[in-house]
């Protein structure tokens, strides 16, 4: 479960990017965060796995008190946070396979086992045949793809996705978002998806928070742009 | 316990991926640490060999002490030793009797005075005395002479305190030029190993954010650095082991006299070859450490 009480960030430019947020998301949902640019979606984001603290107000997400914890131990509740980005972020000199495999490889897990689990991702988001590429050797769907692949290999509790379409033709976008909703269906991940999408949001509706100037302007059950 | 294992078997499988995968990046560092060792151990061959031939030279001067013809008694000859061995500036003294007196002469100066060989000895029983403090030989040379029993005590004069002054000015200067090239090189090392990091800095930041924990990233780039560090030493040490080998047989193993002695290439090859692979080592794992906990503190 991720609760957001009265969160409050401000950058030392002056930008108040979020005011007063409380949110709650239980479970198992999948929700939009929609807004404008600068509307302090990727703070959200940023304080959500931990790279930055927030002014005032508690984030916890499963049990942990995440803007207390110290510099050295952030990896750790990462471990349990899948994170997908607009910009993949995946290791250029690593293969498609490394790079999953890397993930586990921070936790000590045998490599009979990383193999294992390796495979059964790479299945998942269908990049079988693409595991001994490098990432620029791949289209930007298939590297968004990685990226999910990396982040739900140690099967999290809690995905976030920071616009993972941002960069991809409406094909590839409804690609990305079908296996999202997979991964949620299958392992009743949390995601909390970031999104500039509009259509995506119109068309597969789910929970959908919209912020505005770092304030919650609407949080909608409903879904759907047009409910805001 | 196999969790750990597992550990450190990926962090050294990740040190031998970022070589080869960075290949060039790797390359280009060796090259700089080649280089700046290469200088290192060249000056370090002349700056040995400086305080080796200062060394030399003030260790063969020596106060030359003639005794009274009248001396001949082992008695008396001891106690004047002894007194001399008191003096607080005497390493040692060495007993040289007439006839020893007589061959150094013969061998200075020329076969004409053996025909004092034998009763027809001129010259008086003499001392060798070798002195701590070289800059000092001059007091401890006067000293002597008031002994009761030495008739003179040579040291060679004014020249002699000008050279040991020269040799003491040149070795400073020369352990000056080291310890500045030192500190170049050791920077420039640090500088190139701090480079090729940099330019990792976003696998750094990727790493962290797929929970990679900061002793699981820091350790590849740490046994990377130390193997950078031993790479750029090997020419080095190669280039010493054989160039001075070589070096040491064409001058016949001296510089002009016998004074100037070189040292056994083992070792020069030896104490050279530790010291710069050493700095190669430790400059290279601790500019990696240093570089990665910085850019791991980057970010959150």
């Amino acid at each position: 479960m991720i609760e957001i009480l009265d969160v409050s960030k401000a950058y030392p430019n002056g930008v108040h990017a979020l005011n007063h947020v409380k949110l709650k998301i239980d479970d198992g949902e999948f929700v939009y965060v929609i807004g404008a640019t600068g509307s302090g979606k990727s703070t959200l984001i940023k304080i959500l796995n931990g790279e930055i603290v927030p002014d005032e107000g508690l984030v916890i997400v499963n049990g942990t008190d995440v803007g207390a914890l110290k510099h050295r131990k952030v990896p750790y509740y990462r471990r349990n946070i899948g994170c997908v980005f607009q910009d993949y972020r995946l290791l250029p000199t690593l293969t498609v396979f490394e790079n999953i495999a890397f993930a586990l490889e921070v936790l000590g897990m045998s490599k009979k086992e990383i193999r294992k689990r390796v495979r059964d991702v790479l299945e998942l988001v269908d990049l079988k045949d693409k595991e001994r590429c490098y990432p620029n050797e791949l289209s930007g769907g298939q590297q968004q793809r990685v990226t999910i692949g990396r982040a739900i290999a140690n099967r999290p509790q809690v995905l976030i996705a920071d616009e993972p379409t941002g960069n991809l033709d409406p094909e590839k976008s409804l690609e990305i978002i079908k296996l999202l909703e997979k991964i949620n269906e299958t392992f009743n991940t949390t995601i909390l998806m970031v999104t500039h999408d509009i259509v995506l949001v119109e068309k597969f509706k789910k929970r959908t928070i919209t912020l505005d100037h770092g304030y919650v302007v609407h949080d909608s059950f409903k879904g759907g742009y047009k409910s805001v | 316990m196999k969790e750990k294992l597992n550990l450190a078997l990926y962090e050294l499988k990740y040190a031998f991926i970022g070589i080869k995968r960075h290949l060039l990046l790797c390359l280009s560092a060796i090259s700089a640490i080649t280089i700046s060792l290469f200088l290192m151990a060249a000056f370090l061959v002349v700056g040995i060999h400086v305080d080796h031939f200062a060394t030399n030279v003030q260790s063969d001067l020596s106060i030359h002490v003639i005794l009274d013809q009248d001396i001949v008694e082992d008695d008396q000859i001891n106690a004047i030793e002894e007194q001399i061995q008191a003096l607080s500036n005497v390493d040692s003294v060495e007993f040289s009797d007439k006839e020893n007196e007589l061959e150094l002469m013969i061998d200075e100066k020329g076969d004409a005075f053996s025909i004092y060989k034998g009763e027809e000895n001129p010259l008086s029983n003499a001392f060798f005395v070798y002195v701590q403090n070289e800059k000092q030989i001059q007091n401890t040379s006067k000293q002597i002479e008031e002994i009761e029993g030495v008739s003179s005590s040579a040291y060679g004069g004014s020249s002699v305190t000008q050279l040991i002054n020269l040799l003491d000015m040149v070795r400073k200067v020369g352990y000056g030029v080291i310890l500045l090239l030192l500190v170049l090189s050791i920077y420039l090392i640090f500088n190139t190993i701090r480079t090729t990091i940099f330019s990792r800095q976003e696998e750094i930041i990727i790493m962290r954010q797929v929970g990679g924990t900061n002793a699981f990233i820091k350790r590849p780039f740490e046994v990377q650095g130390v193997l950078i560090g031993l790479f750029g030493s090997l020419l080095p040490v190669a280039a010493l082991y054989f160039g001075y080998a070589k070096l040491y047989e064409v001058l016949e193993g001296q510089l002009f006299s016998n004074l100037f002695s070189l040292i056994e290439p083992n070792q020069i090859v030896l104490q050279v070859g530790l010291i710069i692979t050493l700095i190669g080592l430790l400059i290279g794992g601790f500019a990696s450490f240093w570089a990665v906990t910085k850019y791991l503190k980057v970010k959150r």
